[in-house]
């Protein structure tokens, strides 16, 4: 049987609806004026448009190396809350405006496995003060883009479940074993500004050799660089700007941490985070990690600027998390190193890690 | 002191650089317009609706692959209840 289909020329493979198209078409206008956007992105379709400037931002700023360890999306919506299709649509046929706000949503789903126990301890070998200094420094870098489940998230976690429960209780119990886990080199040190660490960093890396405690402090510095300046926006900073917000985050049921950052893999802190993801969500969706707005009915002159703060702070993350992946991939190898080395001396046989803690996908 | 003739060079009016600059600013400006418009254009001048005008039996060959699609998404291949879908006569599954 000869099956003929009509065809019509000329078309674009993808169409988007009037009220996703008109306001990509007032942020493809500032972004074309921003230099964002070139007119050799124009497709036909202002969906299309922003999203190759999108693109080509993640791209220079070093998307590909943020890919190697963080698993996570950057969308801009024009939408906050959590919608199926059909609710979509619903909503849409109330209101004839499309929307005047849009929203960059950045999340994780799925912490990436940081274990630092090695890397602290080639450290402390190059100065017995580097290794506080490093972790509260890369600590408070990370923590201006993610969630951080570390040290102290797991000490709460295992102080809240310990709280009513007898020794007996807790004698195979992993909660006990959480707060002497932190390592010598850390104790009554965790609580340094950050500041503080990060001139430490500064006045010791000329210091240090040609090793990977030297490259570890240089990326590090790059990273503290790149992010300064900028603070973590939680969603909680629009609940008076956004109309409802505040109901939803209730609803909420926390949100997903960007990394795990532990001594060694499957130790305490690790075993409390385990615990603590396998529950999150039931409860209710998980909130954004970050979430901004855009404010589209403004005057040109005024959503330039918007746009312009807003798309510096989207490349300073990608920026940020891209110096923060070498980091984090010299403190596998550091890891991989010191489990090699354990194996062999203890003779016993290394556990695997659980693989969503170390998956590599963005 | 022997008088140097003039060398006879012919500049552009516009040099190529700036017909670069002339070229991307004219783009921008054409870009603009063209998002300037989403939103405004009426749906008679819509080259999409304008074809489907010349031929209808597109858009009822396209509103049949659209449910055989979406029977397929939702997984209702096999549903008896479903209408049954029939081609414009004798332009989209012509006989042999």
């Amino acid at each position: 049987m000869q099956v003929t289909v009509p065809q019509i020329k000329g078309i674009r493979w993808r169409y988007c609806e009037r009220w996703d198209e008109e306001p990509a078409a007032k942020l493809g206008m500032s972004l074309l004026r921003l230099g964002i956007c070139s007119p050799a992105d124009w497709a036909g379709s202002a969906v299309d448009f922003v999203e190759r400037g999108f693109k080509r931002l993640a791209q220079v700023n070093g998307i590909d190396e943020v890919r190697k360890v963080w698993e996570g999306d950057i969308r801009i919506l024009d939408h906050t809350f959590e919608q199926s299709e059909r609710e979509r649509y619903e909503g849409r046929a109330e209101i004839d405006n499309s929307a005047q706000s849009l929203f960059l949503v950045a999340d994780f789903s799925g912490a990436a496995s940081i274990p630092i126990g090695a890397t602290l301890s080639v450290l402390e070998r190059a100065h017995k003060r580097l290794p506080a200094a490093f972790f509260v420094a890369f600590r408070h870098c990370l923590a201006k883009w993610m969630l951080v489940y570390d040290y102290d998230a797991a000490t709460e976690h295992a102080e809240i479940l310990m709280c009513d429960r007898e020794a007996a209780e807790l004698a195979d119990s992993i909660y006990p074993k959480v707060a002497p886990s932190l390592p010598a080199c850390l104790r009554d040190r965790l609580t340094m500004n950050p500041r503080y660490a990060c001139s430490l960093l500064r006045a010791m890396q000329p210091k240090l050799g040609p090793s990977r405690a030297r490259d570890l402090v240089s990326h590090l510095l790059e990273l503290w660089n790149h992010s300064a300046g900028y603070s973590h926006h939680w969603p909680h900073r629009l609940i008076r700007r956004i109309p409802g917000l505040d109901d939803y985050l209730e609803e909420c049921d926390g949100i997903g941490p960007g990394c795990l950052l532990n001594w060694y893999e499957n130790d305490p802190i690790g075993a409390c985070c385990d615990e603590e993801m396998e529950y999150i969500g039931q409860n209710g969706p998980l909130a954004p990690c970050i979430l901004r707005v855009i404010r589209l009915d403004r005057p040109k002159k005024n959503l330039d600027q918007q746009l312009g703060r807003l798309f510096e702070y989207i490349a300073a993350m990608i920026r940020s998390l891209a110096c923060a992946a070498k980091i984090v991939e010299i403190m596998r190898e550091l890891y991989d190193e010191y489990q090699r080395q354990h194996r062999l001396k203890s003779g016993l046989p290394t556990q695997s890690s659980t693989p969503d803690l170390r998956d590599e996908q963005l | 002191m022997k008088p140097r003739r003039k060398k006879d060079t012919k500049k552009p009016a516009v040099s190529r650089g700036a017909n670069q600059h002339l070229s991307q600013r004219d783009d921008c400006a054409r870009v603009m317009r063209e998002l300037e418009a989403v939103g405004k254009t009426c749906p008679d001048k819509d080259p999409l609706v304008e074809q489907l005008r010349k031929c209808p039996e597109t858009f009822v060959a396209g509103e049949m692959l659209g449910k055989m699609f979406d029977s397929l998404k939702y997984n209702r291949a096999n549903s008896e209840n479903d209408e049954r879908l029939i081609p414009p006569a004798g332009i989209v599954f012509p006989l042999v």
